[in-house]
C-alpha cells in the first residue's frame, strides 16, 4: 500500500498544459456534464426552442410587414405638381431643374395633358368623365418621386410657389393623408419593435428561470466545487458554456423549423400565386435562421451567467 | 499530552481560544489545541460535542466568532476568499457526507480536485495520480463508475482517495470509517498512519472507540464544545 507522493521533482511549467487544463476544466467539463445531464436541461431547452421559433417566425412576419409598409410608403412618396395651362416650356424646364437639385427628390418626370387623360381612362370611375368631356380637363404635371415620405410637404410647398404651377390646384399633396400615412408607418415600426423587445424580454426571463432551475438542481456540486478550492471561473465557466450549448442546440432546432416553415410558405405562395411574405427571400430567411442560432447561443450563455451569479455553497 | 512547545517547528494546526455558536446554540467554547506537522490525532466525543464544527472551522467553511485559528501557517479567522482557496488546496478533507461530484466518474472526481489544486498538472498525470489514489483505497476497479453507482462504503473510500491524492499538508477526516466494515476501516486508518509518516498532519473526528483505542495516538476529547481531555493513548491502555 502506498500514497501519492508530493510533487515528484521539478516539472516543466508549460503554458500549453495550463491552457489545456483551464479549457478542459471549463469546456471539457461543461461538455461532459451537458451530455450526461441532458435530461435536466430538457425543460430549458424546450422553452428556448419554442421562444426562438416564435421569435424567428415573428421576425419573418415583421420583415414582410416592413417590406409591405415600405412599398406603400414608396408609392405614396410621389407628388404631382400641376402646371398652369399654357405655361412656357422654359418655365417648366426651370421648375424641373430646381426640383431635381432638391436633395429630397429622387426623380422628376414630365406628364403631358394627353398622358394624364390616358391614365385617367384606366382608373375606375374616371373613363366616363374623361369620355364625356369635350375638352381634356386633366392638367399637365411633373411627377416628383421623393426619397422619403417625410419630404413631401416641404417639396410640395416649394413647388406650389413657382409661377409655372397652377395656383388654384398646385399639387396632389394632401397634408392630412400624408401625415396619417406617416404616423401609420411610425406606429407600425414602434409596435413591431416593442413586440420584438417584449418577446426578447420574455424569452430571457423564461430561459433564465429554466436554466437557473437546472443549476439549482446541481447546487450540491457547486458547493463541493467551492469546498475543494475551485475558483469562481472554474465553477461559473462550465455552467455558462453549458448554457451556450443548450442555447445553440435550441437555436439549431429552431432554425431548422424556421427554414422548413419558410419553405412551406414559399410552396403555398407559388401554388396560389400570392405573396404570403412579401419581399422576404431565401437570403433573408437564411439570415433570420442564422440570427436565431446565434441568438440561442447568446441567450443560453447570458441566462446561465445570470443564473449562476450569486450561487454559493 | 503533547505540548506545542516541545518542537521548534510551528504547529500545522493551532486553535487558540476558539468559540463558535450556531445562533444561540454554543457549539465550541474557548477551544485550544495544536498539532505539529506529521502528527496524527483523533477528535472524539459524543454527538453534538463540536467535532464537525472544529473540522469545518479548520477548512474555512465557518469563521470563529472568537479566538484565532491557524492552518498550515495561515490565519483563517479573517482570511479572504482567495487566501482561503489557497489554504484549501493544501488541506485534504473527507466530508461526512462524502461530497462527491455526481456528474463525474470516480477517477474524474479525484483528477478534478488534483487539477483544481495544480493547474499546471497535465491531464494524463492527474488521471494517473487519481488511479494511484483509487488503488490505495482499493477502488481501482470502480474508477469509471459514477458516485451513484457506488455503495456507501465505496463512496467513502472515493472521498478518502480524493482527499489524499494531492498529498495535502493537512488532512481532515470527519467520521471517515462510518460506512466501512472493520477490514476497510483498518485499511483506511493505515493510510492515515502512512500519510502522517510522510509529514501530513492528520486530524480524524470519530466516535469509533475501538479504532481510537487501537491507535496509540493522541486523542482530543470534546464535550459540550470544550476540550475535556487531550492525551496520547499508551500501548498498555
Amino acid at each position: 500500500m502506498s500514497l501519492p507522493s508530493r510533487r515528484g521533482g521539478r516539472r516543466g511549467r508549460r503554458l500549453s498544459v495550463l491552457l489545456g487544463n483551464a479549457s478542459d476544466l471549463v469546456l471539457g467539463d461543461a461538455f461532459r456534464s451537458w451530455t450526461r445531464n441532458l435530461r435536466t436541461v430538457t425543460p430549458a431547452l424546450g422553452t428556448m426552442w419554442l421562444l426562438l421559433v416564435l421569435a424567428g417566425l415573428f421576425t419573418l412576419g415583421a420583415l414582410a410587414a416592413r417590406n409591405l409598409v415600405q412599398r406603400e410608403s414608396r408609392d405614396a412618396s410621389v407628388v404631382h405638381v400641376y402646371l398652369k395651362d399654357g405655361v412656357a416650356d422654359q418655365d417648366v424646364a426651370t421648375l424641373t431643374a430646381r426640383l431635381r437639385r432638391d436633395p429630397g427628390v429622387a426623380s422628376v418626370r414630365s406628364v403631358s395633358k394627353e398622358e394624364a387623360l390616358r391614365s385617367a381612362r384606366s382608373r375606375p370611375g374616371l373613363p366616363a368623365l374623361a369620355g364625356d368631356a369635350s375638352t381634356n380637363p386633366f392638367p399637365a404635371s411633373l411627377e416628383v418621386r421623393l426619397h422619403s415620405l417625410a419630404d413631401a410637404g416641404r417639396v410640395a410647398g416649394t413647388a406650389a410657389r413657382d409661377p409655372a404651377v397652377d395656383p388654384a390646384f398646385p399639387t396632389s399633396y394632401d397634408a392630412g393623408s400624408y401625415q396619417r400615412l406617416q404616423s401609420f408607418v411610425t406606429s407600425v415600426g414602434l409596435v413591431l419593435a416593442g413586440l420584438l423587445l417584449l418577446l426578447t424580454l420574455v424569452a430571457t426571463v423564461v430561459t433564465v428561470n429554466g436554466i437557473r432551475a437546472a443549476i439549482l438542481g446541481r447546487r450540491d456540486d457547486i458547493a463541493t466545487m467551492h469546498l475543494v478550492g475551485a475558483s469562481g471561473w472554474m465553477i461559473r465557466g462550465p455552467f455558462v458554456f453549458e448554457g451556450a450549448l443548450t442555447g445553440s442546440l435550441a437555436g439549431l432546432l429552431a432554425a431548422a423549423v424556421l427554414v422548413a416553415a419558410f419553405a412551406g410558405l414559399q410552396d403555398v405562395s407559388a401554388r396560389t400565386f400570392s405573396q404570403l411574405l412579401p419581399g422576404v427571400d431565401w437570403r433573408a430567411a437564411g439570415i433570420c435562421a442564422a440570427g436565431v442560432l446565434a441568438g440561442g447561443a447568446m441567450l443560453g450563455s447570458f441566462a446561465s451567467l445570470i443564473g449562476v451569479r450569486g450561487l454559493r455553497a | 499530552m503533547v505540548s506545542p512547545t516541545t518542537t521548534p517547528d510551528p504547529p500545522a494546526i493551532r486553535l487558540d481560544g476558539v468559540s463558535f455558536s450556531y445562533g444561540r446554540v454554543l457549539a465550541l467554547d474557548n477551544v485550544s489545541f495544536s498539532l505539529q506537522p506529521g502528527e496524527l490525532a483523533y477528535l472524539v466525543g459524543p454527538s453534538a460535542a463540536g467535532k464537525t464544527t472544529v473540522l469545518r472551522l479548520l477548512h474555512g467553511q465557518l469563521r470563529p466568532q472568537r479566538g484565532s485559528l491557524i492552518v498550515d501557517g495561515q490565519e483563517l479567522g479573517r482570511a479572504r476568499a482567495r487566501k482561503l482557496r489557497r489554504v484549501r488546496h493544501r488541506v485534504g478533507v473527507i466530508f461526512q457526507d462524502y461530497r462527491l461530484l455526481r456528474r463525474l466518474t470516480a477517477a474524474e472526481n479525484v483528477a478534478y480536485t488534483l487539477r483544481v489544486v495544480d493547474l499546471w498538472l497535465p491531464r494524463r498525470e492527474a488521471l494517473s495520480r487519481a488511479n494511484a489514489a483509487l488503488e490505495a483505497v482499493g477502488l481501482s476497479e470502480r474508477a469509471n463508475s459514477f458516485p451513484h453507482q457506488l455503495s456507501g462504503g465505496q463512496q467513502q473510500r472515493l472521498a478518502i482517495a480524493r482527499a489524499i491524492a494531492a498529498a495535502p499538508t493537512v488532512l481532515l477526516a470527519d467520521e471517515p470509517t462510518a460506512s466501512l466494515d472493520s477490514v476497510e476501516a483498518r485499511r483506511v486508518l493505515a493510510l492515515f498512519e502512512l500519510a502522517a509518516s510522510g509529514g501530513t498532519t492528520v486530524l480524524v473526528a470519530t466516535h469509533n472507540a475501538e479504532e481510537v483505542a487501537r491507535s496509540h495516538r493522541r486523542v482530543i476529547g470534546l464535550s459540550d464544545g470544550r476540550v475535556a481531555w487531550d492525551r496520547v493513548l499508551s500501548r498498555s491502555a
